[in-house]
């Protein structure tokens, strides 16, 4: 602090050789100050007498972190946060999903059948066959058609129900 | 003889299809053909949305000039046999899939906007996974045997939840 003080002393004395300028009033007399160090105890009325016990100013002690700092700065109108009105709640199973795409959750369920069935399907198909007919899906527990070109694909599990029918009868009671 | 014009004009935006490592044209001309024969084969597909309207237009040329003029037409069959790389494929492109669209109306294929997958390749130690966003559709045939894909029907007013219960508690206080 004191090399701070003899450096802004020294570039005051410099300006004002530099620029002819008059002395200055005697509260910013720093030559004198420091040429007469008695003078710093006596009270002044200025309140660049501050500079006599060097620059203080309020300093942060503590680092914000970056979560802190980052919700700081979303909260300023220049960041023009919004909320997002892009969401729908699924009617089938609730969760969120945006307006112009399906239900992930829903969908997943689905892909998972169509993994079984697509598998299902090839090896009814064969390999290098020529495809001839369509194919019939039934799942344990239904009838097959009879009589018909149609190639079936047995699956040995019931069909899946991915939601409650009835929300109002209770499921799995004895 | 003018080739008539698809039953549905898709626009189809100017942007890449994403394919890497491949040379210009013939490249893009092999990539569809695997596409195209990965969507009669398994008559559901997943695939991003550029390739996918790339892939439907030719998809529904194809379904549409068989259904037409079926397999004893000469360009058909010629058009059918160069897109479609495994010759099982032809087959099943003339006799299961056109006659099942034969009475179709409003295109052959159908496109849904799939929801962005669960990120749990970015936490660090999860699974590796997808890194798409915002791109991901599944294209289909439509009237196959596979489960079927739709959005949640909305049901009725006096079905939703809170009305279903609103009404079971009037009916029990009066």
């Amino acid at each position: 602090m004191n090399a701070l003080r003899k450096s802004l002393l020294s570039l005051l004395e410099s300006s004002r050789n530099t620029f002819q300028l008059p002395l200055p009033i005697p509260a910013l007399n720093f030559a004198a100050l420091a040429a007469n160090p008695d003078s710093r105890s006596q009270p002044s009325a200025s309140f660049l007498d501050d500079l006599k016990e060097g620059l203080l100013r309020a300093v942060q002690t503590n680092r914000r972190s970056v979560q802190r700092r980052q919700w700081r700065r979303i909260g300023m109108p220049q960041f023009n946060s919004k909320p997002r009105r892009d969401l729908k709640v699924c009617i089938a199973c609730g969760n969120l999903h945006e307006a112009h795409t399906l239900c992930g959750h829903c969908y997943a369920s689905v892909r998972a059948e169509t993994e079984v069935v697509k598998e299902a399907m090839s090896k009814t198909y064969g390999h290098l066959k020529p495809i001839e007919h369509e194919v019939v899906v039934v799942y344990e527990g239904e009838a097959k058609p009879k009589d018909r070109p149609e190639k079936i694909i047995e699956i040995p599990k019931k069909r899946p129900d991915f939601f409650a029918k009835n929300l109002l009868e209770k499921e799995n009671v004895a | 003889m003018a080739i008539p014009p698809l039953k549905i004009a898709h626009r189809i935006r100017p942007k890449s299809m994403k394919l890497r490592c491949i040379q210009e044209a013939p490249g893009r001309v092999e990539k569809l053909r695997v596409m195209l024969g990965g969507l009669i084969r398994h008559e559901r597909i997943e695939l991003n949305s550029h390739r996918a309207a790339e892939t439907r237009d030719y998809a529904e040329r194809l379904i549409q000039d068989a259904v037409l003029y079926g397999p004893h037409h000469k360009r058909s069959m010629e058009m059918a046999s160069f897109w479609l790389k495994e010759k099982e494929l032809v087959h099943k492109l003339f006799k299961v899939i056109a006659p099942r669209l034969e009475n179709e109306t409003r295109g052959f294929t159908k496109i849904w906007v799939l929801a962005d997958p669960e990120k749990t390749s970015y936490e660090p130690g999860g699974l590796p996974g997808v890194h798409y966003k915002n791109d991901w559709v599944a294209l289909e045939i439509k009237n196959n045997p596979l489960p079927p894909i739709r959005p949640n029907p909305t049901p009725h007013r006096s079905l939703y939840i809170p009305n279903l219960l609103l009404a079971a508690a009037a009916a029990s206080i009066a």
